[in-house]
């Protein structure tokens, strides 16, 4: 019986509709003076109920339509937002490459980046120093590591970007969409290292995308979500044979 | 509380990385770097020896230097809580793409102004050469007067920052309230001019005690205040700082939705 790392029960989110938001306190207090309630009453559900567990060495494809929460929920598991109702409980450190160049900042080197990239998920300068040959020679931009960030095209971002998320060993490694600015060859590359990191059974990895050939091959499981809902999960067959995602086959 | 420090200590890294990209920033692109935290507060001194020694006559030969006493301290509150107001809303990028404790985003501006503050305190060493006053042992009470200021100043801040991400017009009345602030503050008086049934009313501010202590650390004054109306202030720096850990906690939550 494998351990759970990822409980989600439940989990429901709402966001403040912006076209009902208050703009301001004076807003906010006519609203409440003609009694139609604040701002807060109007809300979109981006997940309504979420059940998930996700074990140990599991790699996760989340896939659905743009809208269905699978960013949302990504978010949610990373501790972005917390739920409004329900819990998400996780295990262990977590490494996250919601979007590209989250972390980054644009007038500092790629190797600058590197330690505030590390700083963020916990690691002192030093420990980074130590992973940093492995990140560069992962990312292949040796020579562009003095240069600073907004010099970088995207498909070197993400090389980056990706190569400091897998650098650190996390237990939980979260991908959304990130990969899919890579060229194939970085694509292969990125690909194979999640199966070596899976490959011990030691992190487990939640990755969102829209390309069923890399699902098919990364995931030992495929959940969809719809309208905020898990509609179905299991393998590639069970769930590709009830919704597949627009794009190149 | 304890789970604050927590948060702190276990993103010790990222807090120290902001606070010096923040001082980085500061000072970028600038020739003269870290003078300019000398440079205004010293400007200060030269308006303010116009105004009242030149013009208006005022027989206190170091009234400049009780009034750099009284704006250091104040531009630090000032900045803390004008800086961490708008903590979340200017991070809004990242606080949206990767998880970091909240509360960094607001400590790390706390931190970084009180290094801009310890750098411009340099400013006063001159002074006092010109003054001939050498500070003596009342000069450890500048360490509470500091440290209860700035815990006074984050609870503030901590409080704002969520409020602002949920009404943007914070940031502005913040400006606003703080320039009055300025003045209902013993900065370029002293709190002996605040008498009668004021005073009582006008010494529950906090930053007036800490400013006046400040002040007074430094130029081995009297310092004219009760010990019980300082035990006020202390209890109060303290709730205030209490009251915004609590409501960030409360608040954070929701305030991030609105980013």
């Amino acid at each position: 019986m494998s351990e759970v790392v990822i409980a989600i029960h439940d989990v429901h989110l709402a966001f403040p509709l912006v076209r009902f938001r208050p703009a301001g306190i004076k807003e906010a207090f006519l609203k409440r003076l003609l009694g139609r309630g604040t701002g807060e009453d109007q809300k979109f559900w981006a997940l309504r109920g979420i059940e998930l567990s996700i074990t140990r060495g599991e790699v996760i494809g989340l896939v659905g339509k743009n809208g269905s929460g699978k960013s949302t929920l990504l978010r949610v598991i990373t501790g972005i937002y917390a739920p409004d109702r329900g819990t998400v409980e996780t295990k262990g450190r977590i490494s996250s490459l919601l979007e590209l160049g989250a972390g980054f900042r644009e007038e500092l080197s790629g190797d600058e980046n590197i330690t505030l990239n590390g700083a963020i998920l916990g690691y002192s300068p030093q420990e980074m120093a130590q992973l940093r040959p492995g990140i560069v020679e992962f990312s292949g931009l040796g020579e562009f590591m003095a240069q600073p960030l907004r010099t970088y095209s995207s498909g070197m971002r993400a090389r980056l970007g990706f190569a400091v998320a897998a650098a650190v060993r996390p237990d939980i490694l979260i991908i959304d969409e990130a990969l899919a600015v890579g060229d194939a060859e970085f694509r292969a590359k990125s690909m194979a290292r999640i199966e070596a990191l899976t490959a011990d059974q030691n992190t487990t990895v939640v990755i969102v995308s829209h390309n069923e050939a890399e699902l098919r091959r990364l995931c030992t499981r495929l959940v969809l979500l719809e309208r905020g809902q898990v509609v179905i999960s299991g393998d590639a067959e069970t769930v590709f044979g009830r919704y597949r995602p627009a794009g190149p086959t | 509380m304890i789970a604050l420090l927590q948060k702190l200590v276990g993103h010790q890294y990222i807090l120290r990385n902001f606070i010096a990209r923040d001082l980085k920033v500061k000072y970028r692109g600038t020739a003269l770097g870290y003078l300019w935290s000398l440079l205004e507060p010293l400007s200060l001194v030269a308006i303010y020896y116009f105004l009242f020694v030149v013009v208006m006559q005022v027989h206190d030969p170091i009234y400049p230097l009780t009034v750099v006493l009284g704006v250091l301290p104040y531009n630090l509150l000032a900045a803390i809580i004008q800086s961490g107001a708008t903590a979340l809303v200017g991070n809004a990028g990242l606080i949206r793409r990767v998880y970091i404790p909240r509360e960094v985003f607001v400590v790390s501006a706390v931190g970084s102004n009180l290094v801009v503050y310890l750098l411009s305190l340099g400013v006063v060493v001159p002074l006092l050469f010109y003054y001939r006053i050498v500070p003596g042992p009342q000069l450890l009470w500048l360490v509470p007067a500091v440290v209860l200021l700035v815990l006074f100043g984050t609870g503030v801040a901590l409080f704002l920052a969520c409020a602002n991400a949920i009404y943007r017009d914070v940031a502005y009345l913040v400006r606003v309230v703080m320039r009055i602030y300025f003045y209902a503050s013993p900065i370029i008086y002293s709190v002996d001019r605040v008498q009668g049934d004021l005073r009582e009313w006008y010494l529950l501010n906090p930053a007036a005690i800490w400013i006046s202590v400040h002040r007074s650390a430094i130029l081995e004054r009297p310092l004219g205040l009760e010990l019980r109306q300082v035990a006020v202030a202390a209890v109060v720096s303290v709730l205030v700082f209490v009251f915004g850990a609590w409501s960030f906690e409360r608040w954070e939550k929701k305030a991030v939705k609105f980013l």
